[in-house]
């Protein structure tokens, strides 16, 4: 009989609640400093109009930032409720379908460059010739093709996105584990079925790190690219239109919603993608466990 | 017995970074049906690259390799599986995934999968641990779960090389008897690599001492000693202390 040795490492099982508190521990303590730092700043400056309070303490609600952003969220802009709220739609839906392109687009270019030398060396170049162009220098050509709005929107940030998925696809593929390759090669497996088992999970942790920096690019391209190409919505345009009137307060709003919005993303939809695969098959570790 | 694999005339060059290296030559070996043989050798003797050849990695330069009295390259390649030195489980598949590897190869059904998987992960003792993905598992459980992995794609022909050199020594032993267990069970034909010497008396039927470069079969070794119930060697018999001793001698080159 062989002797049991067999030691395990699971990770302790959290309860929801438990959960909750461990990441209010983790996060809350950075938000405080950020607006004790905005605080010290509004009161070093001493110009509400330009450097408004956060309001967050009693009494200096009148004319803060959180007023404002009560205002965009709860009052009624002319016809329209939560105006904050459309345009963060706006924004969120053109990044997501030029990420969704990009994810499409860019993981089967970057497949196809890590299988085929011949698409590889075609490739290549043009990649690099891609790279150091910022997806926002296109939007003036952008404008003249497909005019104000959605469709120049989309294109801007797919371009963003798919260039960061296409490399790291690309790494990912051409460094799977050879041990693995071999493994199941020697099982019979070749092909698509190889392909398919192997090398795509294998890559995956590459895959899902080129789609997640594609998406921070494309958040940052998409919001720039609202500035100048996107008409009337869009948390860019928002932003860039409240210098007409001074509106600081809703800059800054716009501004928080834009990080908030990307967390949100970020954590809903790439942590949840990270946990159900790579890092419960060990392949990446979890943020903050070292 | 009759011959499974018949090696004639095997000759093995490559080059590497530009330099010629004739890795293996004159190799000539028979392996009976359900043999279990050790290949020991110093490092750069060519056995793994023997190892890797007969798993149909690379093409041999020169001879032929016959399986049940066919041409391999005519019959298909070998149905062999291979136990690697480093660990080669898939990470995104539990310890019962990586076993039903082989079988979903074969086209297997679910149901009967994941039947002769469970049975195989028995056989390792590690039945318990079906839905265990390999990073949550020790070093000595992943290479069981290797073994299971390659047992149950029911080669006729199972390729070990170093299979448990990165294990701790008690560990080792451990799988050791259970390799020779699961051997005895399965009836299957073992084609082990190892630089361990103790471990190549324990297991083989029969030592193939390579030396040299390029590497030739420098000694061949039958280990006549009995094993128990268990299909396990006494270490501390005298026999089995001069059969260490005789094959180290083979490997240093007497």
């Amino acid at each position: 009989m062989v002797t049991q040795r067999d030691e395990v490492r699971l990770p302790p099982v959290l309860s929801g609640r438990e959960r909750l508190v461990q990441w209010l521990k983790d996060n809350v303590p950075s938000f405080i400093a950020v607006i004790l730092i905005w605080e010290l700043l509004t009161w070093v400056a001493a110009e509400p109009a330009l450097f408004p309070r956060s309001g967050v303490f009693p009494g200096t609600f009148e004319g803060s930032i959180i007023q404002r952003g009560y205002e965009v969220i709860f009052l009624k802009a002319g016809e329209t409720n939560c105006i904050l709220c459309v345009h963060a739609w706006h924004t969120s839906y053109r990044i997501l379908i030029g990420i969704a392109i990009a994810s499409v687009v860019g993981v089967s270019i970057g497949i196809a460059m890590g299988i085929s030398v011949w698409f590889e060396k075609f490739m290549v170049p043009i990649q690099s010739m891609l790279l150091p162009i910022p997806a926002l220098a296109w939007s003036p050509v952008c404008v003249l093709w497909f005019g104000l709005g959605n469709a120049t929107m989309i294109f801007i940030t797919s371009f963003a996105a798919a260039l960061p998925a296409i490399s790291a696809t690309w790494t990912g593929v051409k460094t799977v584990n050879p041990i693995w390759t071999r493994a199941a090669r020697s099982m019979n497996a070749n092909g698509m079925v190889l392909f398919r088992k192997v090398t795509l999970p294998g890559s995956l942790p590459f895959i899902l790190s080129g789609l997640r920096i594609g998406l921070a690019r494309a958040w940052r391209a998409g919001i720039a690219a609202e500035m100048v190409a996107a008409s009337d919505w869009g948390l860019g345009y928002a932003i860039f239109d409240s210098r007409e009137d001074l509106d600081m307060g809703f800059m800054l709003v716009g501004i928080a919603t834009i990080a908030l919005v990307g967390f949100i993303i970020e954590k809903f939809l790439f942590e949840k993608l990270e946990r159900a695969t790579v890092i419960k098959w060990g392949m990446m570790a979890e943020v903050g466990s070292g | 017995m009759s011959s499974k694999v018949s090696i004639q005339k095997l000759e093995m060059e490559y080059t590497l970074k530009d330099r010629l290296v004739h890795a293996l030559t004159d190799i000539n070996l028979e392996i009976e049906d359900g043999e279990f043989l050790v290949v020991v050798g110093l490092s750069g003797c060519g056995k793994t690259t023997l190892l890797n050849i007969l798993g149909g990695f690379f093409d041999p330069t020169g001879g032929t390799i016959e399986l049940d009295g066919r041409p391999i390259d005519e019959a298909g390649r070998l149905n062999r599986a291979v136990v690697f030195q480093e660990y080669a489980l898939f990470p995104w598949r539990t310890a019962l995934g990586n076993v039903e590897f082989g079988l979903e190869m074969k086209g297997v059904g679910k149901e009967e999968r994941v039947e002769i998987a469970m049975k195989y992960l028995e056989l390792v003792h590690l039945e318990k641990f079906a839905q265990f993905y390999p990073h949550n598992l020790s070093g000595g459980m992943r290479q069981r779960v290797a073994v299971a992995r390659a047992y149950a794609y029911e080669p006729e022909f199972l390729l070990m090389d170093e299979p448990f050199g990165a294990l701790d020594a008690q560990t080792r032993e451990d799988l050791q008897s259970l390799t020779v267990e699961v051997w005895k069970k399965t009836k299957k034909t073992i084609f082990y690599v190892t630089h361990n010497l103790s471990e190549a008396v324990f297991l083989a039927d029969r030592i193939i001492v390579l030396a040299g470069q390029p590497g030739v079969i420098h000694k061949v070794i039958k280990v006549d000693l009995p094993r128990s119930e268990e299909y396990k060697r006494d270490v501390f018999d005298p026999r089995f202390v001069e059969l260490e001793k005789e094959t180290t001698d083979a490997v240093r080159g007497n």
